[in-house]
């Protein structure tokens, strides 16, 4: 059980997608200027991750490697239509102010990087799980960030304006600037106080310092060192 | 690589993989929009009213304004709660502020209190804040209050128009319209302007007054037979005494004939202004005749009367609203007048019978549409020639309740006059086109290729085609309007028949003989209501409401009337166990089983009733058949979309798969 827990706290700080693994930076940088935008980002990235990574893990061993790429961006275009359907009709308020981020979904890094490096290989029960956990992570890192700029750049938190702030905003962090400085010091952050932080330094910037080498099996690292003998 | 080994297993399963995985996908995405389709939609809808949710939430439903309303308001939107409840109404208005127009949204419940007031749109003097913040002594008053709501300090102009502009709002809802202020006085007495307007024509002519409403300046206007029109037109000055008055005679082709000066009056002679002399103010008016409306438009400054530039602009502007009423007049005016018309109407129908004048609004060319009793319509159609500034044709056509043309009457058929460039096409071409017309719906009409045309008069008669169009479509709609029952009874008779309470929604096709009525009433169920006029006794024959279900069988019916001729010594009508057999064999059937019918399966002694019935019926069922496939069209083409995007995508991706990656692979190994 603990082990099963495990899979799922990985991404929310040892592995944060974006935090740690650098993925899906565009609607980080993008839907962080307000908390709202940020949470429902967060929420409707993680039901996409969920549901995709289950089924590709549940299709793991029918899907050919040759056609998996295609095969994916299907079923997870698929889940964002949907997605994006439920809440055009339900939330229509949220569907508009995220606009084309949401249809972006699809090509989101984080997803298609979890199906390739993680439901394929493993069960469904721990794909949810490190989707849920994925998407949990990918959340946390939006509403962090999305709560500094705003508090910061529009003197506000979820639209509720704050008495003091409001007088004396930053509009550098409500910019697409501030969007990077701040993710920027996040990452920094991050990689002080992580879990291994300290414990391993980081030999180089090629693949062995990469924090997902493990859960690649440094397949691409391979690649690049067959490429470069040839 | 070996060619025949092309078709491995490793090679067709990541095609049927995928292929599989894109309908499974395809089939979610389908089942995913038919539930949230309704719902966008609705919310798309909503989003229009977004900013009158400011006012008063809800959903928002726009209604017509009652009549009598005031001409501030813009629009309003009827707003219920989530279980259909009215809590009230939002109004747009737009009054005339300080020195701007200012838009408000006024939200009202149905007892009359202002929900809330905003201001949307204005440019006084003053910041918005301050307007922002009189709207709020609005919210909560009732409507015995509002007119007496304080206005605002500093700008009690503006804050003047709000107020009235809310006070509009809360009449409007609880319906409490005021009487139209009386008109001015003029100077003059009608007959007096009516001496003066003959004096000007120089015949006695006989002077109708057609001034239409909401004139500024031109008080009357006269139509003088075919001598044109006669307008007075009155502009006052500042001080509230005329500053001119002038009397113009406009020909039919809407220029300036004449014109009588009966005051011009400027300003006072003084130190410090001297009035321009009589015969400069005199050469202006000469300048008049001989001009269109458009020309006074054109005027330059140096046209007008130096020393009175103010009072002759004021005059030219007066009279270029009277010659654009005028030409509104002509252009509804008919070349042949109606107690000529009557008769007519009267030999083309073939007998006399009351006629009821029907025209609709909003025709170009259809001047007149008279219901004749119950035998159908006649449609008065002219078309002018620009050029000529003549009628070109002018027709009358007799349509019957089917939409069909029974006859024509051509009164007039005057393409360009004949030149050494042009003959106008010989009088037994032009006839045979005309013959061509009875029988023909409008849809037929639309139909007709330019072969079926006069050759030789193409513009002409297809300016014709047009019109008589025009015409048979605006009878079709007043068909279709025109029922033996009222629409709230046959609805009523249908939830009868259905057996439960539906919700209608009117589905009637255009150019239907006897069918009045298709409402959808949901799960590809509908309800048609089919009527048969007995062209002999103009009256309702048969009148069928039936209850179609999903198959396109009829699923029951109510015989609402059926009455053949009426017993006489020569015809004793078929007894009502024989009627009832037959109104029971319909059940059941549908359109093809029923056009199937064959002599023996009519009601024997009523042939002729029970074959326009039967035909009436088949009609109802087919246009059924037609709505519902047009539906299915789309949905086929939807599917046959996707499955082309799937397939192209399959085959560039099986491509990619089989030509392109071995290659690299291998190459990679082999690098």
């Amino acid at each position: 059980m603990n082990k099963k827990f495990a899979i799922f706290l990985k991404g929310l700080i040892a592995e944060n997608p974006v935090l740690v693994l650098v993925l899906g930076t565009c609607p980080t940088l993008a839907q962080t200027g307000s908390v709202i935008a940020a949470f429902s980002m967060g929420i409707a990235a993680t039901v996409v991750l969920l549901c995709s990574n289950m089924v590709i893990s549940a299709l793991r061993k029918i899907i050919p490697d040759t056609v998996r790429i295609p095969c994916y961006i299907v079923v997870i275009a698929g889940f964002v239509t949907v997605v994006q359907l439920v809440m055009h009709a339900y939330l229509p308020d949220l569907y508009d102010m995220m606009g084309v981020y949401l249809a972006l979904i699809v090509v989101n890094c984080i997803i298609l990087g979890r199906a390739e490096m993680y439901a394929r290989k493993n069960n469904v029960l721990d794909s949810a799980l490190d989707g849920l956990g994925m998407g949990v992570g990918f959340l946390i890192a939006l509403v962090a960030m999305a709560t500094i700029r705003e508090i910061l750049g529009s003197g506000s938190f979820a639209g509720i304006e704050i008495p003091f702030l409001v007088d004396y905003k930053i509009p550098f962090f409500a910019k697409a600037p501030g969007g990077f400085f701040v993710f920027g010091v996040l990452i920094a952050i991050v990689n002080k106080i992580g879990p291994k932080a300290g414990s391993e330094k980081r030999k180089n910037f090629s693949c062995e310092g990469c924090p997902s080498a493990a859960v690649c099996n440094k397949a691409s690292c391979d690649a690049e060192s067959v490429s470069k003998e040839a | 690589m070996n060619k025949k080994k092309i078709f491995t297993k490793e090679n067709i399963m990541p095609v049927i993989v995928l292929t599989v995985i894109c309908f499974v996908i395809a089939a979610v995405l389908g089942v995913a929009n038919m539930l949230t389709e309704d719902r966008i939609e609705f919310n798309e809808e909503q989003k229009k009213y977004e900013s009158l949710k400011v006012v008063i939430d809800g959903t928002f439903e726009e209604v017509e304004k009652p009549a009598g309303a005031p001409d501030s308001v813009n629009g309003m939107f009827k707003v219920t709660d989530g279980d259909g409840n009215i809590k009230g109404y939002a109004v747009t208005l737009k009054v005339q502020g300080y020195a701007s127009e200012i838009s408000v949204t006024v939200g009202v419940t149905p007892d009359g209190t202002v929900t809330k007031a905003v201001v949307t749109s204005e440019a006084e003097t003053h910041g918005q804040a301050g307007m922002a913040n009189y709207t709020d002594r609005f919210a909560g008053v009732t409507k015995d209050k509002v007119a007496e709501v304080d206005t605002y300090t500093d700008a009690t102009g503006s804050s003047t128009a709000i107020r009235g502009a809310i006070v509009d709002a809360v009449n409007t809802v609880t319906g409490n319209m005021s009487e139209p202020e009386p008109e001015p006085a003029l100077p003059r007495e009608d007959s007096e302007i009516i001496t003066l307007a003959k004096a000007l024509l120089g015949t006695d002519t006989e002077l109708t007054d057609v001034t239409p409403d909401k004139m500024e300046y031109a008080k009357r206007i006269y139509k003088a037979g075919n001598d044109g029109y006669v307008a007075y037109v009155l502009v006052m000055s500042r001080y509230g005494a005329p500053e001119t008055e002038t009397l113009v005679h406009v020909g039919i082709d809407g220029t300036i004939k004449g014109v009588n000066k009966l005051v011009w009056k400027t300003s006072d002679s003084s130190d410090m202004y001297t009035p321009p002399a009589v015969d400069v103010v005199d050469a202006f008016y000469a300048k008049l005749p001989g001009k269109k409306a458009s020309d006074l438009k054109a005027l330059q400054n140096s046209d007008l009367v130096s020393g009175a530039t103010s009072t002759s602009t004021g005059l030219r502007d007066a009279l270029v609203e009277a010659l654009e009423a005028i030409e509104i007049l002509i252009s509804k005016d008919m070349p042949t007048p109606e107690n000529e018309l009557i008769p007519m109407i009267n030999s083309l129908v073939g007998e006399q019978l009351e006629l009821t004048n029907v025209t609709p609004d909003g025709l170009e060319n259809t001047k007149r549409i008279y219901k004749v009793g119950n035998k159908g319509y006649v449609a008065y159609t002219v078309v002018m020639n620009t050029r000529y500034g003549r009628p070109e044709t002018e027709t009358l056509v007799f349509v019957g309740n089917d939409g069909k043309i029974i006859d024509f009457t051509k009164i007039v058929w005057r393409p360009s006059d004949p030149s050494d460039m042009y003959t106008p096409p010989a009088a037994d071409i032009v006839d045979a086109f005309y013959a061509k017309l009875p029988g023909k719906k409008a849809s037929d009409l639309k139909a007709l290729q330019s072969s079926d045309l006069v050759s030789g008069a193409t513009s002409t008669s297809t300016n014709l085609r047009d019109a008589l169009v025009e015409s048979l479509e605006a009878v079709e709609e007043l068909i279709i309007k025109d029922m033996p029952t009222s629409e709230e009874n046959v609805k009523a008779l249908a939830i009868t028949l259905v057996g439960k309470d539906v919700e209608f929604v009117d589905v009637t096709p255009r150019g239907m003989s006897n069918v009045r009525r298709v409402f959808s009433i949901g799960n590809g169920e509908y309800v048609v209501y089919t009527v048969v006029i007995n062209a002999r006794y103009g009256k309702a024959e048969t009148e069928t409401l039936l209850y179609v279900g999903e198959d396109g069988k009829i699923k029951n019916l109510n015989k609402m009337t059926w009455s053949p001729s009426p017993a006489s010594d020569k015809y004793t009508p078929p007894s009502e166990e024989t009627v009832n057999a037959f109104y029971a064999k319909l059940i059941g059937k549908n359109a093809a089983a029923i056009s199937d019918f064959g002599a023996t399966d009519l009601v024997s002694g009523a042939t002729n009733t029970s074959t326009n019935l039967q035909s009436a019926i088949v009609e109802g069922l087919e246009a059924v058949n037609a709505i519902k496939a047009e539906c299915d069209c789309d949905n086929a083409d939807y599917t046959a979309r996707i499955i082309g995007i799937v397939l192209l995508s399959l085959s560039v991706l099986g491509f990619a798969a089989y030509k392109i990656v071995p290659k690299i692979t291998k190459r990679r190994k082999n690098g």
